[in-house]
Parts: C-alpha cells; sequence; structure tokens
C-alpha cells in the first residue's frame, strides 16, 4: 500500500529514512509529531461527522444532542490545525532540500542582511492584525443579528 | 506541427504580457491608490460625502484590482528568475515596505468599515488607510525608477549596488512622485465619471489640479533622466521619442475634457496616457528588464518552462477576464447594493446611524 503511495506501483520498495544519508534527513521528530496531529484530526473529524449522521438516520431528522454540537463548537479550529501541520510535515520534512535534489535551503537565502528584524516587523503587523480581526468579529458578534433586524425594517421599507 | 521558419520569440512574447499586466495594475490598482490619496486630501464642507463616495467607489473592486500586482510578481517569478531574484535582493527595503503598507491598507479599510460610529478609536483606521495609500505608490514608483536608473548592479548573479541609494536618489524618487501623481490623477478622473452634482465638481478640481502637477512632475524627470539615468534617456531619444508628443497630446486632451466636462473622454484619455506613461518606460530600456545587467532575452527561462506559462495564461484570462468584467459592470453602475457606510454592504452596528428616509 504505502509503496503505491509513494511511488504509484504497488511493487516499489520505499526507501527508509536510515537508508538517506545523514546530512540529507529532515529532522524526524518535527515530522512525526505534526504528521500525528494532521491525521489525529482529520479521523476525529470524520467520526465526529459519521456520529452525527448516525444520530440524525436513527432519529430520522437533523437534531443533534448537547455533546454533539459542543464537540462541533470544540473541533471549529481543529481543521486549521490539521492543515497547518500538514504544512509542517511538507516544509520540515523535506529539508534540508528547498528544490529536491537541486538545491539546499542554505543556498537559496537571500544575501540581504538583517532577516531577523524584517521577520520580527511582518510578525507584529500581522499580530496587530490578528488581534483586531478577533475584536471586531466579536463586536460584531455581539451586536444584533441581521435577521432580527431585517424583520424589525420591513414595515419601514414596506 | 507550426512551420519551421516562423520564429516565435518566446521571451519577447512573455516580456510583452509582462508588460500589459503592469499597464493594467497601473491603470486599476493605481486608482486604487489614489482613492486613497483624495481620502487623505478630503476637505471643504463635503469632506465627509467625498470619503463616502470614494469608498463606495473602490469597496468591490479594490482586491480585484491588485490581481494584477500578483500576476506580475509571479510571471517575473516563473519566467524571468534571474530578475526575481535581482529584484528582491536589490530592492529588499521598498519592497518590504511595500508589502507592509499594501497589507495595512487592505486591512485598515476593511476595519473602518464597521462600529467607526460607535468607537472612535476605529476612525484611525481611515488615517491607516490614507497613509499608506500615499506612501505604497510612491515606493512602487521609487523601484520602478531604480530598475530604469541602472543603480542596480549585478554580478555573477549577487547584487552588488547598496540596499539604499538604489532607490534613494533623485531619479527615483522622481518618478515615485510622478506614480503618486498619476494615481491622484486616475482616480479624480473616474471620480468624476461616477459622481453628479457638487460631489462632481470638488473632484473635477481635483483632477484639473492633478493634471497640472502630472505634467509638471513629468517635465522635471526629464532633465534628472538626463543626469542620473542615461541610459532610458537615450533609448528615449533613440526610439521612444514618437510618445513625448503623444504623452504630451493626451494630457491636453484629459485637461480639456476635464475642464469641459466630458467625463467620459476625459477618463479615456487619462487612462492612454498612463498606457503611453509605462509603454514608454518599457520602449526606452528595451531590450533591459534591469538596467542595465538582464535582458528580456538572457534573464528568460527555459523555452518549455514559458511556454507553459503561455498555456496557463491562456486558460487563466478565459476565466479571469468574464470574471472581471462582471464584476465591474456590477459594480461600476450605480452600485445599489453598496448602502452600508465606507463600503460596509451589511454594517450592523452603524445601521441606527444610517442617513434616511426611515428615520
Amino acid at each position: 500500500m504505502l509503496s503505491f503511495l509513494a511511488e504509484r506501483d504497488f511493487d516499489a520498495e520505499v526507501m527508509g529514512l536510515n537508508e538517506v544519508p545523514m546530512e540529507d534527513q529532515p529532522e524526524p521528530r518535527v515530522v512525526h509529531l505534526a504528521f500525528q496531529v494532521m491525521v489525529g484530526i482529520g479521523t476525529t473529524l470524520i467520526l465526529v461527522s459519521l456520529w452525527f449522521w448516525a444520530t440524525a438516520w436513527r432519529k430520522k431528522r437533523v437534531e443533534p444532542n448537547v455533546w454533539q454540537l459542543r464537540a462541533q463548537v470544540a473541533l471549529a479550529p481543529a481543521g486549521f490545525i490539521a492543515i497547518e501541520a500538514g504544512w509542517i510535515v511538507t516544509e520540515v520534512g523535506r529539508q534540508p532540500w528547498i528544490v529536491q535534489g537541486v538545491m539546499r535551503t542554505e543556498d537559496a537565502v537571500t544575501q540581504v542582511p538583517n532577516q531577523f528584524a524584517a521577520f520580527g516587523g511582518f510578525t507584529i503587523l500581522y499580530a496587530l492584525l490578528a488581534v483586531t480581526t478577533v475584536w471586531l468579529l466579536r463586536l460584531l458578534a455581539k451586536s444584533r443579528p441581521p435577521v432580527e433586524r431585517a424583520s424589525e425594517e420591513a414595515p419601514h421599507a414596506a | 506541427m507550426p512551420p519551421e521558419d516562423i520564429v516565435l520569440d518566446l521571451p519577447f512574447l512573455v516580456g510583452a504580457i509582462l508588460l500589459i499586466g503592469i499597464v493594467l495594475y497601473g491603470v486599476t490598482g493605481g486608482a486604487d491608490f489614489g482613492g486613497g490619496i483624495w481620502d487623505l486630501l478630503a476637505s471643504g464642507k463635503r469632506a465627509r460625502e467625498q470619503r463616502l463616495e470614494i469608498a463606495r467607489a473602490i469597496g468591490p473592486i479594490w482586491e480585484a484590482n491588485h490581481v494584477w500586482l500578483i500576476f506580475v510578481i509571479v510571471l517575473t517569478f516563473s519566467c524571468f528568475p534571474p530578475v526575481f531574484a535581482a529584484l528582491s535582493t536589490a530592492l529588499y527595503v521598498p519592497l518590504s515596505l511595500i508589502l507592509a503598507g499594501i497589507t495595512l491598507r487592505g486591512g485598515a479599510f476593511i476595519f473602518r468599515a464597521y462600529a467607526h460610529d460607535v468607537i472612535h478609536a476605529q476612525r484611525n483606521w481611515g488615517a491607516v488607510f490614507a497613509i499608506s495609500s500615499v506612501i505604497t505608490p510612491v515606493l512602487l514608483g521609487m523601484c520602478a525608477g531604480a530598475v530604469a536608473s541602472g543603480n542596480i548592479r549585478i554580478v555573477d548573479g549577487e547584487v552588488t549596488s547598496s540596499y539604499w541609494t538604489t532607490w534613494l536618489s533623485p531619479f527615483p524618487i522622481v518618478i515615485g512622485l510622478l506614480a503618486l501623481t498619476s494615481c491622484a490623477f486616475l482616480a479624480a478622473v473616474y471620480l468624476c465619471v461616477e459622481t453628479t452634482g457638487e460631489l462632481q465638481e470638488d473632484f473635477r478640481k481635483r483632477a484639473l489640479g492633478a493634471v497640472v502637477v502630472f505634467a509638471a512632475l513629468g517635465t522635471v524627470a526629464l532633465p534628472v533622466a538626463w543626469r542620473d539615468a542615461p541610459q532610458i534617456w537615450n533609448g528615449m531619444w533613440d526610439r521612444a521619442w514618437p510618445l513625448i508628443p503623444v504623452a504630451v497630446g493626451l494630457g491636453l486632451v484629459t485637461l480639456a475634457a476635464v475642464w469641459t466636462r466630458r467625463f467620459k473622454l476625459a477618463r479615456a484619455a487619462a487612462i492612454a496616457e498612463v498606457v503611453v506613461m509605462i509603454g514608454g518606460w518599457a520602449l526606452a530600456q528595451y531590450p533591459y528588464l534591469v538596467v542595465s545587467d538582464l535582458t528580456y532575452d538572457g534573464a528568460a527561462a527555459s523555452s518549455a518552462m514559458l511556454r507553459v506559462n503561455l498555456v496557463i495564461y491562456g486558460l487563466g484570462a478565459v476565466i479571469l477576464v468574464p470574471s472581471l468584467v462582471l464584476l465591474f459592470a456590477l459594480f461600476k453602475g450605480q452600485n445599489p447594493a453598496m448602502t452600508g457606510e465606507f463600503g460596509a454592504s451589511t454594517g450592523e452596528i452603524d445601521a441606527d446611524h444610517r442617513p434616511g428616509p426611515a428615520q
């Protein structure tokens, strides 16, 4: 099975990490943990969905119980975390290459100095935007829902 | 199989598409920046109405207009990789500032649309939007000026020029100011077409002022180019000189059309003016992409890569062009959907403060 996934051929031999020269190996602990997080979340999401539809099928209507609703709220950020974890798997997993077999990451880095200052600056900028977005979304969530307002405004519009 | 005697100059074709991308960004994205400039300069007793009109005009399209910047970046990255490497190194400082400016501008434009009537601090986002709308096009123009000036030097793939003086010198600065003015001039002319009554008169005055400043800066740029950008200067007199009377003529047509309130004609002439300006720049520095070390031919990726890219752009255009036509057709008319203030189509919080006959 793994042979097919990796090489598109059921008879292919999958090379183990130990066969890769030491200087061409990525950091295995990070990749391992990130991969587990990604697969774990994906499996959990599938199971919770199956639980939801099994209940709906049994009751003959969509009426989730309180634990199902709680599970859905708790899992709201899970999809994003799984995407990020998957990204870590590919990006850390391909190190030390930036283009596999062609160019190493250390050779691809820009010659411009003070990269930490630029990185810090952009991190602060995006943190500021993220905080503002969350604050504004909370503010909007606390205001009256548009459905309610639409029904109030309807007589005026007529 | 195409007959073998037809030699298709692939790098030239891709370079021409790159130029089209830059021109489209200039006439669409440029006007977005210009909207922000007039937001900053809003004045008189209708200052608030001016700001609301600017937000209404650019609200639905500003993000779509920046697709051309992304297009230009991706095309350079994939088809002219040495140019991308050289520019992202040599112009690292202004390009980082441009990225910050575009990010802040977009964020601020959205943020200020909400809760500005309830929470006073929200109004500060208006200032962030306006100020970043002024700084970003200046920096973009400075990068273009640096590319044309010959200040960027590349030896064996390594940039050897300074990270600062390449763009912080007279010629790039004049081009930066010229870019800023052309944004303001385009936006004012577009806004004349989209408004009526007193508001239209406000933008008409601004358009007239901007055309005059634009012409003055264009004139100043000539002696500075002679002194600081000799290759552009020579290229202009060798090849691009017929475009100079055309540019002057189009400027006069714009001025006369705005003066006599023929705003649709003015819009067409203003767009043509910017096309001629950017086209003239390209013609003057031909065959260089970065004066004077990288030519379009020498910096091009392999022809297999260029061919794949051409196919992708062809397919992409089939999706993108009708989408953009639909977007502009929907939102550049009377635009009834945008009733919220500052471009907020569903402003729940400020609903009670919205002026209208119902209250």
